[in-house]
């Protein structure tokens, strides 16, 4: 065929890249290769230029992470940028011409998670973390008799240590050391008593004497003074002792030992559990019986008086010393503080993995080696996004106030109760406490708990406590209904109650002190107050955050990262440590995003996602389903669409390992990128923490930041199918780090170096 | 067109902070002092009765027995920082602040007599413009010759005054009173432009050729009657300026080699004219170094824009750069 008999192949119809299988396998319609193109109806032009989006003197540099902020009145930016000393800086980027901030400063934070939240945001920072071996559980003490240590209060932890690190300590376990308590300064004073009725067992004209030991914690003090010598009277005299003085205490158990005839060794002859069972000059009871028991049962019990006080207890014992279930600590390590001070130093190490007791009699001086307080006994090399270690979830109020940590403990202090004037309650014991709530609407526990017995009149507060954070605006009255007496007899921990709030008893500022002539009756305590007792008061930071239900969602914490923590309805600070989590099943990857779908709370670790229902009980008891034991996602694999979220026409667009995916429940096959496998198999799976992804709805295109810190376009104005979707990968001048939609359409990308 | 006033900030020589330790009379307000011989004095006083209207006094008296005094002395002041009034304003500015392209055309040492009292003695002055240059006997103004100097030249030359009091005998005393000596004169801005390249996007650096051009003096700049020098702020924030030698230089052309500037960022070509066509400094562009590095920051995608500008993170007041997009391609599929 001659060239004037060619036939012209027009090409009219550019559906972008195609990556998969042999170039030459590439479709006429198609690119084998492309860069920095966007799609213009059916052909194609150089994709748009990137403009500067701050007009201020100094621009934020070093971006990595921005989220879209929509407050009450704006449409804002938050954004995270990491400066010469490595510190992270958050900043709000109100407009081109508007930055507040650094809002929060943290040294090592890398990323962090972000959910608006009735105009607050809240923020989450988090940091890449090779995954470490959990710390111990705290172990036991019990004191010991002996000398060594010191008195006072005792703080013990545990770590797990190999050659190549060591946990942070285990949760502490107190006990208080003990000095020797004195042997008896008083002593027995023997009286025939005559034939007043019964006798005695003693041998007539025998010399007898008794003295007087203490025992404390099962421990004896060394012997008193010993009576004067008693010669016993006949068999029908009643014998009396009283002792010298009062014992010291009348909690004290006090032994009485007496000699066998003419016999210089004390055998025990009697023990009384307190002082008081105990005669003495001016007590009512007169006089204790003695010498009623005869020598030869003395000596067939054979208990005699101790040679030495045993009664002091400045050693310690450790046991159920944890051992490390994994096998991976070749020893432990075992810090205590020193008495009544807090900094834990090395105490001992254990240099195995199989010895659980160990008995502690270090003298403070010796201790000298701080304990860890970073966890450097990694399992993996794998990095892990995961929260901060000692950084807590913050809440920022969007107005340029730097963000603080959400949550918080109660008030401190004391408050006093009196009956008010007139009014009413029901009579009874019952237990009053103060609750305060911050300008973010969260409750504390209820702290200033004080007991008083209401008469039936209205009750009075006075001396109420005033925090000392600005955030707190408001304190609310708390009260169990009237307890038994004889329950709060055996009862009196005070937390032990249920507390309700008690209606109209409020101080609506953090000023006043007092609440006066508050009434109210026990059918009036409807609104439970005793599940803010079970609340985090400091919440740790995740590497997910999310909403579902109007709660808020976290996950991933620094020591457990199959974790999620689950608040309660419109309460987003408020999470139960009981009833509030969610536990994924445990594989050794850390849950890296969360996102509600169609009612549903979806769960995903890199390569596995599950969903968690909301079946109207709290979240620990929420049902599983595992949805894909393949596919999941990393921390910003979910495209989000504007601030509503991640889902647009009723899907998710999802980048997994295998490639970027339709979800609707389930993951659609063939999976959107499927033109370009190889283009994305081909991307370094390590640095997927990368990959952030958004839809334009608008435009009809994907955006999604590559771990190469360049970017990849997806125009699915054809149709959002693996055939119709058109990709390209886009180049910048700069290296991209991050990217949101601004403004309904405006695409935002952040650059770091 | 405008007038300007260039009024004293400090002293450069001559005279001591007045305290009234040193004086017959205590002024109104601060000024200086020139002790001389014995117990004569010669006064300075700037008596700051207003923004606008200080007054200077030199003051010569005899207070001793002597037969002849006469004594001669001369009082510079300086005017850095802000001594600048344009145009009537009553905020001064300082010499950076002028406008691009601000020019002299004329400019005097002016003085408003007070009084000159002869008693026994004779009294003259002399007005300076920088030092050693000394203006007509008893004048009260003194005109820089055309072309007029540059405004940096006239600035930095600073003025001043001499006297002369001569007197004869006992009981004798001449004195020279005299306020608000300054320098007046009327200035324009010059539209005169030339351009540098390289310019943005490309980058400076050590050794590069730069090249100035301009259409020549009947409707630019003359280039030959101009030196260049190049502005930068160093690490510590402050302005430091090099000289650039011209390996090239005519009205339409001047070529040189870039200087080193160190580490900083982005630098300042200026044109300082000579007084031919203008004084004063005009910058001509502002040139991104090799030691930009840093383009990182929040951008957003512009639909039409057919470059990326990027931030020059580290200049000061912050710069944009505009560069091409990265190399758009495609290739399309086998084609049959």
């Amino acid at each position: 065929m001659s060239v004037r008999d060619h036939t012209g192949i027009v090409l009219s119809v550019f559906n972008g890249l195609w990556n998969r299988g042999d170039v030459d396998t590439t479709p006429i319609d198609h690119f084998s290769d492309c860069n920095n193109i966007d799609f213009i109806g059916n052909s194609f032009a150089t994709r748009p230029g990137i403009d500067i989006l701050q007009s201020v003197n100094v621009p934020i540099d070093n971006i990595v992470r921005i989220y879209n902020y929509a407050t009450q009145t704006a449409n804002t930016l938050i954004v995270l940028a990491i400066d010469g000393s490595g510190n992270g800086n958050i900043f709000h980027i109100v407009s081109p011409t508007l930055v507040y901030g650094p809002i929060l400063t943290i040294a090592g934070m890398t990323d962090f998670a972000f959910v608006p939240y009735a105009g607050r945001g809240y923020i989450s920072p988090f940091a890449a973390s090779q995954p470490v071996l959990n710390s111990p559980n705290p172990l036991l003490a019990t004191l010991a008799s002996g000398s060594g240590m010191g008195v006072g209060v005792y703080e013990y932890a545990v770590t797990f240590a190999n050659a190549s690190g060591e946990t942070a300590p285990s949760a502490l376990t107190s006990i208080t050391t003990i000095t020797a308590l004195a042997a008896p300064i008083i002593n027995p004073v023997i009286t025939d008593l005559g034939t007043i009725g019964g006798g005695n067992a003693l041998t007539p004209g025998a010399t007898y004497q008794w003295l007087f030991t203490y025992t404390r914690s099962g421990l004896e003090t060394s012997i008193g003074v010993a009576s004067a010598g008693f010669v016993a009277p006949a068999i029908n005299h009643i014998i009396g002792l009283q002792a010298s003085a009062a014992p010291p205490s009348i909690n004290t158990p006090i032994n009485i030992y007496r000699t066998l005839a003419n016999g210089a060794t004390y055998y025990l002859e009697y023990q009384y559990l307190g002082g008081n069972n105990i005669s003495y000059p001016g007590f009512a009871n007169g006089y204790t019986v003695v010498g009623i028991i005869s020598d030869a049962q003395l000596l067939a019990a054979n208990i005699t008086a101790p040679s030495s006080n045993s009664t002091q207890q400045q050693k310690v014992v450790l046991n159920s010393i944890p051992l490390d279930p994994t096998g991976l600590a070749t020893s432990r390590k075992i810090y205590r503080t020193k008495a009544n001070l807090l900094a834990l130093l090395l105490d001992h190490t254990l240099a195995d993995n199989t010895t659980t007791t160990y008995t502690d009699a270090n003298a403070d001086a010796t201790l000298t080696t701080a304990a860890p307080t970073v966890n450097t006994l990694y399992t993996g090399t794998t990095l892990i996004e995961k929260g901060m270690s000692g950084q807590p979830l913050y809440v920022y109020t969007g107005d340029g106030i730097n963000a603080r940590p959400a949550a918080g403990a109660g008030l401190s202090g004391t408050m006093t109760v009196a009956n008010g004037i007139g009014g009413f309650t029901d009579p009874g014991q019952r237990i009053f406490g103060i609750v305060s709530q911050t300008i973010s609407g969260y409750n504390s526990p209820p702290t200033v708990l004080t007991p008083f017995i209401t008469n039936g009149t209205s009750v009075s507060f006075g001396s109420i406590p005033t925090s000392g954070s600005a955030v707190v605006v408001k304190r609310l009255l708390v009260s169990t209904i009237a307890i038994p007496a004889a329950q709060y007899a055996v009862d009196s921990n005070l937390s032990d109650y249920q507390f309700f709030f008690v209606p109209n008893a409020v101080i609506n500022n953090n000023v006043d002190t007092f609440l006066n002539n508050i009434s109210f009756y026990d059918a009036d305590l409807l609104a439970d107050a005793s599940a803010l007792l079970q609340n985090y008061t400091t919440i740790p930071s995740g590497s997910v955050l999310t909403l579902y239900h109007n709660r808020l969602v976290l996950a991933c914490t620094y020591t457990d990262i199959s974790l999620a923590l689950v608040s309660r309805i419109g309460e987003p600070e408020a999470i139960n440590q009981i009833t509030g989590l969610i536990i994924a099943p445990l594989d050794g990857n850390p849950l890296s995003n969360a996102q509600e779908y169609r009612d549903v709370l979806y769960l995903f670790k890199p390569s596995k996602t599950l969903s968690y229902t909301d079946n109207g009980q709290e979240p620990a008891f929420w049902p599983l389903i595992m949805i894909d034991t393949a596919l999941g996602t990393q921390v910003h694999g979910i495209a989000t669409v504007l601030d509503s979220g991640s889902s647009s026409v009723d899907f998710l667009i999802v980048c997994t390992y295998q490639g970027i995916s339709l979800f609707n429940g389930k993951y659609v096959v063939p999976e959107l990128s499927w033109k370009i496998s190889a283009f994305w198999k081909a991307l370094d799976r390590t640095k997927f923490n990368i990959i952030q992804a958004v839809n334009a709805s608008i435009q009809k295109e994907i955006y999604i930041i590559l771990p190469t810190r360049q970017m990849l376009m997806g125009n699915y104005s054809n149709g959002m199918d693996w055939k119709n979707i058109r990709w390209s990968p886009w180049s910048f001048p700069v290296n991209m780090n991050t990217v949101a939609i601004y403004n309904i359409d405006q695409i935002i990308f952040g650059a770091n170096l | 067109m405008g007038t300007f006033i260039i009024r004293a900030t400090t002293v450069v020589s001559g005279g001591t902070p007045l305290t009234d330790a040193n004086i017959s009379f205590v002024p109104p307000q601060a000024g200086w002092i020139i002790d001389y011989t014995l117990s004569t004095s010669l006064l300075a006083v700037i008596n700051q009765t207003g923004p606008l209207y200080p007054l200077g006094t030199l003051e010569a008296l005899d207070k001793s027995n002597l037969v002849e005094l006469d004594f001669i002395q001369s009082l510079r002041l300086g005017c850095g920082g802000t001594s600048i009034y344009l145009d009537g304003s009553t905020d001064p500015i300082a010499l950076a602040d002028l406008p691009k392209g601000f020019s002299p055309t004329s400019a005097e040492v002016m003085v408003n007599m007070g009084t000159i009292r002869q008693s026994g003695g004779t009294a003259h002055y002399h007005l300076q413009q920088k030092s050693g240059v000394i203006g007509t006997t008893d004048s009260n103004s003194f005109a820089y010759p055309p072309p007029t100097a540059s405004m940096a030249s006239i600035v930095g030359g600073g003025f001043g005054i001499d006297v002369n009091l001569l007197v004869t005998g006992g009981s004798n005393s001449c004195s020279i009173a005299f306020n608000d000596l300054r320098i007046e004169g009327i200035y324009v801005v010059l539209s005169y432009g030339a351009t540098v390249t390289p310019s943005n996007p490309a980058f400076t650096t050590v050794g590069d050729i730069i090249t100035i051009a301009s259409v020549g003096p009947a409707s630019g700049m003359d280039l030959s009657h101009v030196s260049v020098n190049i502005t930068y702020l160093d690490s510590s924030n402050v302005l430091q300026t090099i000289n650039a030698a011209p390996s090239i230089q005519n009205p339409q052309q001047f070529v040189f080699t870039m200087p080193n500037f160190t580490t900083a960022v982005q630098v300042t070509v200026n044109a300082v004219g000579d007084g031919t066509q203008f004084s004063g400094s005009v910058a001509l562009g502002i040139l991104l170094t090799n030691n930009f590095t840093d383009g990182t920051g929040i951008y957003v995608l512009e639909p039409g824009k057919t470059n990326d500008t990027l931030y020059a993170q580290g200049s000061n007041p912050i710069q944009t750069v505009a560069v091409a997009i990265p190399n758009p391609f495609i290739k399309t599929g086998f084609i049959p």
